[in-house]
């Protein structure tokens, strides 16, 4: 990885900070009426509950062997194979890999937030010189959860899986369409042959190929194969059970042959209601709250209880929201107009009011605070008067005085098209809505649920939508997302087309210096805060809640690392006889 | 009887058929298959043609409509309901582990509100026009405006602990960790567990039986069979009980027939807030997932259960009212 020159970006990342953690007490310090004659019972909370961050007093401590942790779910995953299976599930990945199924590599969860990898399944590998053939050596010893030997035929095994294309493994294929061929040399060394050099396939097969035993893969039908409900793997954790909605049990792998978990248990129990779950998170019945809803993360500071008993968490894992312009419609093809929505949108206000400060405001396609992004690159600064000016440059005027905007006969008016459930696009579409309707454009709202969303955007569709771009690992490829020959088919669904762009991202991919590619990434910043393409928004943080005798905790990218969480005092509690 | 019993078995076929039919053809009308609607925009963005290709190949959906209707009516004529396209797992297994929750819930529903319903109807319909009556009234009426969905969160906040009382369970049908205890600590778990979902799903069905129960008795009590009870000199209790109720409760029969969908259908409100794996939720996700074979699963097995409703009460008004005869 590249160090960053020290000067500028850091200052302003500060300062970025600075205002953000400024506006958040303000919106949240606001104390809630308190009751007649109970105020001083009332605990203050200090400065990092308010901002949702652990106290350094989290990691302190020698670690006790043994308890129970209870982490919520929102909703059971509908199965535990890690991108193995479709539908690619992120919390069948989150519960399994690198917890129940060791990765080559793992990617090591207290290196926030440069996340380098550290040694997995693979005591160390060997690249060629072409970055074509990646060889890894496997730790010797190493078993299954079932007393099975773990060697390099259970990955090629597992490679053989995701890549037969009779199976409902596309998800998982999409990640692996370069390698050329692949072998077990001998029991324990693997080799990858690719057909091109490709920066990302390293850290892809690295940590995204799970070691699934042969001898329980090969068994019968793939698709309905046991495993994919009773995972059996070679990590950290073995699989001790799963209810239907109700919980996930993963139990401490003592034959591990790193240092085992200190927790004897993990207990992930499914509540998919929001309130149901705040509710028992305030009985006590939850140690790791996860995903609570803004509305409830300020409503805890009325609960003496979870104040004292509890560490809030906001943490900001890396993702973006964003509105983007469909350019293949005529009314965004021009970026004068595409910056123009920009401008008549008040993002602070709307952060502010809306959005109670929680989220972050970002400009960047790329891991927010990696060095891919370009931290000068600053929110466009709502401005209607200039706004008005690009609007009226582009030739949109009010003529016929009816308070929208035409260009040669047409309105200035678009769709924008929302997924339903998605209670954020509904606060969204309506504030653009009207500011819209002040500068003369009309913006009507159309919603459809997901599965035809999904359709309407595939086929484009669709004027202006708005998304989450959302992943696990720091690293990734804009070639998805912005090159040109993503516009059909890919997930450019906006039409993005710009030969440089092109050119850089194609660059990139064979680009093996980090900081070469940091600096190639940083210039398609650029060009993208130039052109408009998409309204970058904010990035949405994991509000969760942990109880203050967990210790060793630590938010990442990949969820918690709940290796290294310990209980301060692991006296079984009444409830667990 | 016997010749009705057997046309009536007779014409559920071709309904069955139809209603399948119908259902198979509106269920892939719809926009989305079970690609997009389960994956998430990177991924679908990510797959290549010949991975879309491949998946509705593997899943059997590049055949046409009719054919595929053809091999699922074959593959259900042998009780066989294929394979979820959403999590895998075989649909008969599906519904094996949600079905027997929502027969518990729903039957429990039903079984209270008939229980609180006709005591409430008559008492009602005696004392017509009373303040009591009319309080009753209102007060049912109320309860029965009242959405399940904003009960059920009530009843969660306060009564589910937290910050008011902690009086109930909130979140499944058993504790976690009672799994080893004995049958009569379980039973009472489950009974405890159940209290807050069955009231959500009885409280409505509740108002609206009893007015129909207080209808059918105002109804009766203004025969000619009841004026001749009274004027025989038999006490009122009797001349309420055995004349007038008998007769008022032959609609509720017809309405115990009609409850039977609903008794498997499930409700997806009240599974979702109690967390309790049954029909409701499985329809309601395989809808959203597009999981043709579960969907299909669960419309077959609720129209049956609807037909075989219907002509259950059909028998039954042949028992309780000796001036119907089946032919």
């Amino acid at each position: 990885m590249p160090s960053r020159s020290p000067g500028a970006p850091a200052l302003v990342l500060a300062a970025c900070l600075g205002l953000l953690l400024g506006s958040c007490k303000r919106s949240q310090e606001a104390p809630p009426a308190p009751a007649p004659g109970r105020a001083e019972d009332r605990p203050v909370p200090d400065e990092h509950w308010l901002e949702g961050r652990l106290p350094p007093s989290v990691l302190e401590g020698t670690p006790t062997s043994g308890g129970t942790l209870i982490v919520r779910l929102h909703a059971d995953p509908p199965h535990l194979s890690p991108h193995v299976l479709d539908p690619g599930d992120l919390t069948a990945t989150r519960l399994t890999l690198g917890r129940i199924y060791e990765p080559l590599m793992r990617i090591d969860a207290s290196d926030h937030p440069r996340y380098r990898l550290v040694p997995g399944a693979a005591e160390s590998y060997e690249e060629s010189a072409d970055h074509l053939t990646y060889t890894f050596k496997l730790r010797e010893g190493m078993r299954f959860h079932d007393g099975e030997p773990v060697s390099a035929h259970d990955l090629v095994a597992t490679m053989d899986k995701l890549l037969d294309p009779s199976l409902p493994t596309a998800s998982a294929r999409s990640s692996f369409l370069d390698v050329q061929s692949y072998r077990a040399v001998d029991d324990l060394r693997f080799e990858v042959k690719l057909k091109r050099p490709y920066f990302l396939f390293f850290r892809q097969v690295a940590t995204t190929l799970p070691v699934m035993p042969k001898h329980l893969l090969e068994k019968g039908d793939f698709r309905t194969n046991p495993i994919h409900r009773a995972p059996v793997g070679s990590g950290p954790w073995r699989f001790a059970g799963w209810k239907s909605l109700g919980q996930i049990v993963l139990e401490r792998n003592d034959d591990y042959w790193g240092r085992p978990p200190h927790l004897e248990r993990l207990v992930f129990r499914v509540v998919p209601d929001h309130t149901v779950a705040a509710q028992l998170f305030e009985r006590g019945e939850i140690d790791l709250m996860t995903q609570i809803q803004p509305a409830q993360w300020i409503d805890m500071a009325r609960s003496p209880r979870l104040v004292t008993d509890y560490h809030r968490v906001r943490f900001f894992p890396k993702n973006y929201e964003w509105v983007g312009w469909n350019q293949k419609r005529p009314v965004f093809a021009d970026k004068r107009v595409r910056k123009a929505m920009a401008l008549l949108f008040d993002h602070e206000t709307f952060n502010r009011t809306v959005l109670h400060d929680l989220e972050k405001p970002t400009t960047c396609h790329f891991w927010h605070e990696g060095p891919d992004c370009d931290r000068l690159l600053r929110p466009l600064a709502y401005d209607p008067k200039q706004a008005e000016r690009l609007l009226e440059e582009a030739g949109w005027t009010d003529g016929d005085g009816d308070g929208v905007r035409e260009k040669d006969g047409a309105k200035l008016r678009f769709t924008f098209l929302v997924s339903a459930s998605s209670v954020f696009l509904s606060k969204l579409t309506l504030f653009l809505q009207e500011s819209y309707r002040k500068a003369g454009i009309q913006m009507d709202i159309a919603t459809a649920e997901w599965a035809l969303f999904s359709k309407r955007i595939h086929e484009r569709d669709f004027d202006a939508c708005s998304m989450l771009w959302g992943d696990t690992d720091v690293d990734s490829d804009p070639f998805q997302v912005w090159h040109s020959s993503q516009a059909k088919g890919g997930s450019n669904f906006v039409g993005f087309e710009n030969p440089r762009a092109d050119a850089l991202i194609e660059q990139a991919r064979v680009e093996f210096d980090p900081e070469r590619r940091s600096a190639l990434y940083r210039e398609l910043g650029r060009i993208l805060y130039e052109e408009q393409p998409y309204m970058f928004l904010n990035v949405r943080p994991d509000l969760d809640a942990v109880h203050r005798k967990v210790k060793g905790v630590r938010p990442s990218l990949n969820f918690y690392n709940f290796d290294a969480i310990w209980l301060d005092e692991p006296a079984p509690r009444a409830r667990q006889e | 009887m016997r010749s009705y019993l057997l046309k009536r078995l007779a014409t559920m076929v071709p309904t069955l058929f139809g209603i399948t039919l119908v259902t198979f053809a509106l269920i892939h009308l719809v926009p989305g298959d079970p690609l997009t609607a389960t994956s998430d925009m990177a991924q679908a963005g990510q797959l290549s043609r010949e991975s879309i290709e491949a998946f509705r190949h593997a899943m059997g959906l590049d055949q046409p409509l009719h054919l595929r209707y053809a091999r699922w009516l074959g593959r259900v004529l042998t009780f066989d309901f294929g394979v979820s396209t959403y999590d895998h797992r075989p649909v008969a297994d599906k519904l094996a582990e949600a079905l027997p929750n929502t027969l518990l819930l729903s039957s429990l529903a039903l079984f209270f509100a008939y229980l609180f319903a006709v005591p409430l109807g008559v008492f009602s319909a005696v004392k017509r026009g009373r303040l009591v009556d009319r309080l009753l009234t209102s007060g049912l009426f109320v309860l029965y405006a009242l959405p399940s969905f904003w009960v059920a969160i009530m009843l969660v906040l306060f009564l589910g602990g937290g910050r008011y009382l902690d009086l109930f369970p909130i979140q499944g049908l058993s504790s976690p960790g009672l799994e080893g205890a004995g049958l009569l600590a379980r039973l009472g778990d489950l009974a405890w567990h159940l209290v807050l979902p069955v009231f959500c799903l009885s409280y409505a069905s509740l108002a609206w039986l009893s007015r129909y129960v207080r209808s059918g008795m105002l109804e009766a009590l203004g025969q000619d069979y009841v004026r001749t009870a009274r004027a025989k000199g038999l006490p009122e209790r009797a001349v309420i009980a055995r004349h007038a109720l008998r007769n008022a409760l032959i609609p509720l029969v017809t309405l115990l027939g009609l409850s039977v969908p609903h008794l498997i259908g499930g409700s997806v409100i009240v599974e979702q807030v109690f967390g309790v794996p049954g029909m409701g939720r499985l329809g309601f996700q395989a809808v959203l997932t597009r999981d043709y074979n579960t969907l299909m699963a669960v419309t077959t097995l609720t129209a049956l259960l609807t037909m075989a409703g219907t002509l259950l009460s059909d028998l039954a008004y042949a028992l309780v009212d000796p001036r119907i005869r089946c032919s």
